[in-house]
């Protein structure tokens, strides 16, 4: 069998074959350094903490002088504005109780506390006319619906009422105001005095 | 048959030789009559680094309404490169410090990526790092702070030369401050920032 070979294609081909192997080979030497000499790269983490701890604040109000002073019967009417602070996240509560039992004494003398129709329900304003009583009721964006309308309730001692809250924080000062109602009855013969309540107004952060 | 044919062949000739030489040698080399025996020993030495793993950071004092705390963190980089390390350091979220959906800011700096003397609005809570040590870069002398960038690596130190037998280290100053004016939520807040060492 005889094969024809064309002496320039052949030619062409041992060329091309040998430029190939050049570049190839001169390729590998340049990269070389560069493939076995690659940059190195380690990593570690820490975790950076920090506590903000819970704050919170409530101002105090000046004392209430209730007006008018009652002469003979009728109504006294006053009011305090607590105003919270706290970066609580989750909100905070405001109560109220008294020192004393019932609330507004004057040596022996006293108001009774507000009697509401059902204890612990605030309601319209009402007094029999044989009684003297103390209440409060509350108002402001974070009072307990339960004061809308201006309704009243009674204290009771030492026992703390939820008088307002908030749900959301943190609250850079949040404003309630308690409003404080005397009445003697228009049958009711009330021994004259300086009436006295001292009411405590207490801020909670929620959990 | 010209002369570029026959270089061309002799080359392509020559280099199969080669090839062919290295399989035999690889083989056994067996000559008739020769006892010799050679080999060849190499090793390569290949760039390598490594970086400790610092304790995590507790910032002090814990922040009470307002305030500022700080904490840091000392990386030590071990490399064998002779053309030196850097030292990168990245946070994890963004903003870098979070407690839950509540977080501080990353430090605000005047020109963005140019540490500067520390100062945050009243208004405002913030966090930031700085760095320190023979290597730290000289735009963090000073005690000057920068906010991170995520995930985006910054870097903190450099050195242009193999690392000393014992490694180099590399301290990064961390700070957060709540303003006077700002009302924080409470909480335990973390971040969780990663250095990362390269060869240079």
């Amino acid at each position: 069998m005889k094969i024809n070979i064309n002496k320039n294609e052949l030619r062409k081909a041992s060329i091309f074959s040998l430029v190939m192997v050049l570049i190839v080979g001169m390729g590998y030497l340049t990269l070389e350094p560069a493939i076995t000499k690659a940059s190195a790269t380690a990593n570690s983490s820490v975790n950076v903490n920090l506590s903000v701890d819970p704050t919170l604040s409530i101002n105090t109000p000046t004392t209430v002088t209730m007006s008018p002073n009652i002469t003979g019967t009728g109504t006294s009417t006053g009011s305090a504005i607590w105003t919270v602070t706290t970066n609580s996240a989750s909100g905070w509560k405001l109560e109220v109780n008294a020192s004393a039992s019932p609330a507004m004494v004057s040596g022996s003398n006293n108001f009774a506390d507000y009697t509401e129709g059902v204890l612990g329900t605030p309601e319209t304003w009402s007094v029999a006319a044989s009684a003297a009583e103390f209440g409060f009721t509350a108002s402001g964006t974070f009072a307990e619906s339960k004061y809308t309308s201006n309704k009243y309730q009674s204290f009771q001692g030492a026992t703390k009422i939820q008088v307002s809250h908030s749900g959301t924080g943190p609250d850079a000062g949040d404003s309630t105001t308690v409003g404080f109602k005397a009445e003697v009855g228009a049958s009711k013969s009330q021994p004259t005095g300086s009436y006295q309540a001292v009411i405590t107004g207490t801020a909670t952060s929620l959990p | 048959m010209d002369v570029a044919l026959v270089f061309s062949l002799l080359v392509m000739f020559i280099f199969f030789l080669q090839i062919s030489f290295s399989f035999w040698e690889k083989a056994g080399g067996l000559v008739a009559g020769s006892a010799d025996s050679s080999i060849k020993v190499s090793v390569d030495v290949v760039p390598s680094i490594s970086i400790d793993s610092p304790s995590d950071v507790d910032l002090s004092p814990n922040i009470q309404e307002t305030g500022s705390a700080t904490g840091s963190a000392t990386w030590n980089i071990k490399t064998n490169n002779s053309n030196g390390w850097k030292l990168e350091v990245s946070a994890l979220d963004t903003p870098a410090m979070k407690s839950g959906s509540d977080s501080f800011a990353d430090y605000t700096e005047g020109t963005p990526g140019t540490p500067e003397t520390w100062s945050i609005s009243s208004s405002d809570s913030e966090f930031g790092f700085g760095a320190s040590g023979s290597y730290a870069d000289a735009s963090f002398s000073g005690n000057k702070y920068l906010g991170f960038d995520g995930s985006n690596r910054i870097q903190v130190a450099h050195r242009n030369a193999q690392a000393g037998g014992s490694g180099d280290d590399t301290t990064v100053n961390f700070k957060a401050e709540v303003g006077s004016g700002h009302n924080q939520p409470d909480g335990t807040y973390s971040a969780t920032v990663t250095a990362t060492a390269t060869t240079l």
